[in-house]
């Protein structure tokens, strides 16, 4: 009697495993048969020709394994891609003044002709965020700033703590295919935004957009109780971001006007 | 004594059977949006933590997609990630797969958690995954994290 209980245990015990086990989609290892979407969704699902590559051409990857006995249906990004299809992003951030030319080492640095861009109307409707929508790209290296005074440092009201203690320790590093390696939200360099305003320095456009909600760069400016505002008319605090991003505030009686770096460990602001 | 025995091998047959369905449900479904508009969809991919990477396993487990090099900040418990590398490893070759945007949340808590202005809850150990490709297909992972090894 007891045999046979222990048989019907084991026995159970198989059946439930395998039942467990098996997989009502997709089962055996093998996708789900591809289902066409109604035309109305695929069509919704094409990526607007204006914010998008061109569409790859229709040719089989000559080098992709092909993905019949299995495995995810991914051959058609396997292919080489096309030159548009990389990240367009820039050269690392440089600052100018990292490495100066030695002519210019007993130069006093000049000042960058920073001047305000009164919005202008026009089809972009810069400086409003619910304008048109552009295509992101990243700022030009920025100039050195020509502050010849000392930094000074505005700790973060709500955060004292050690580096990366904002992001519970874990250090935050820039993501290159996001504007502001991703500080301000995620705002990839292929999507469209509404531009928030821009800034002219040193015959440079610096363009910025909208911070997004849950972002780092939204907790710095809550930090700081700073809002965000298009960047253009003066006595704003302007505060450069990772990868030669900006964006601008109203200044308030924690911060005043000016240009500020952000300290990504600490999530403060250094002014210039 | 022979029903009480019975009774024994019952209970630890039920306990290994829970046990073995909780790691059986510690998966994930993966869905494939190609740009023409097909759609693939896979259930029972495993889905793990390797280091800073996630790795998706095919039900078959023949490729792996592999989700890395993201800038990461928590929100509350969540931890919210923004990829720019993907590649899919086949046949022991990986495959770098042109990369255009993704989001990647993970609850590392030991409760659900409410997803970032939204309604819905990660469960603990969830993972949800967004990521488009530069060729425009648009991968969607979710499940929970089979294991986690830093």
């Amino acid at each position: 009697m007891r045999g046979l209980a222990a048989l019907l245990c084991v026995a159970f015990t198989i059946a439930s495993t395998t039942a467990a086990y098996a997989q009502p989609r997709g089962g055996g290892g093998r996708a789900a048969p591809a289902q066409r979407q109604a035309p109305a969704q695929a069509q919704r699902q094409a990526p607007a020709p204006a914010q998008r590559q061109a569409p790859a051409p229709a040719q089989r990857p000559a080098q992709a394994p092909a993905a019949r006995g299995g495995g995810f249906q991914l051959n058609h990004d396997l292919a080489p891609a096309p030159q548009a299809a990389a990240p367009q992003r820039m050269a690392p951030p440089q600052r100018a003044a990292a490495a100066p030319p030695p002519a210019a080492a007993f130069q006093r640095p000049q000042a960058p002709a920073v001047r305000a861009q009164l919005p202008q109307p026009s089809a972009r409707q810069p400086g409003s965020p619910n304008g048109g929508q552009v295509a992101v790209r990243n700022n030009p290296p920025r100039q050195s700033p020509g502050n010849i005074g000392a930094q000074r440092r505005i700790g973060n009201p709500s955060f004292h703590g050690n580096a990366w203690g904002w992001n519970r320790g874990v250090a935050w590093n820039p993501a290159p295919t996001y504007w502001g390696g991703g500080f301000w939200g995620a705002l990839a360099f292929s999507a469209g935004a509404a531009l928030f305003g821009d800034l002219i320095a040193s015959g440079q456009t610096y363009e910025s957009y909208a911070v997004y909600p849950d972002s780092p760069g939204a907790t710095l400016l809550a930090n700081y109780q700073l809002t965000q505002t298009p960047c253009g008319p003066p006595d704003l605090v302007v505060i450069w971001g990772p990868d030669n991003s900006l964006i601008c505030a109203f200044p308030n009686a924690i911060v005043g006007p000016g240009d500020y770096d952000v300290d990504p460990s600490t999530l403060s602001l250094v002014s210039e | 004594m022979t029903f009480r025995t019975l009774r024994f091998y019952s209970v630890g047959a039920l306990a290994m059977f829970l046990a073995l369905s909780s790691v059986a449900n510690a998966k994930g479904t993966v869905r494939i949006d190609q740009r023409d508009g097909t759609v693939q969809n896979y259930g029972g991919s495993v889905i793990r933590i390797v280091g800073d990477t996630i790795r998706v396993f095919s039900p078959d487990n023949r490729d792996t997609l592999i989700i890395s090099h993201a800038a990461c900040t928590y929100i509350g418990e969540i931890r919210r990630c923004l990829p720019y590398r993907l590649a899919l490893r086949r046949n022991g070759a990986d495959h770098t797969i042109g990369f255009d945007h993704g989001t990647v949340f993970f609850n590392p808590s030991a409760a659900a958690q409410p997803l970032p202005r939204s309604s819905e809850q990660l469960p603990p150990n969830g993972v949800l995954v967004f990521v488009r490709t530069a060729r425009g297909t648009s991968i969607a992972v979710h499940g929970t994290i089979d294991k986690v090894t830093r």
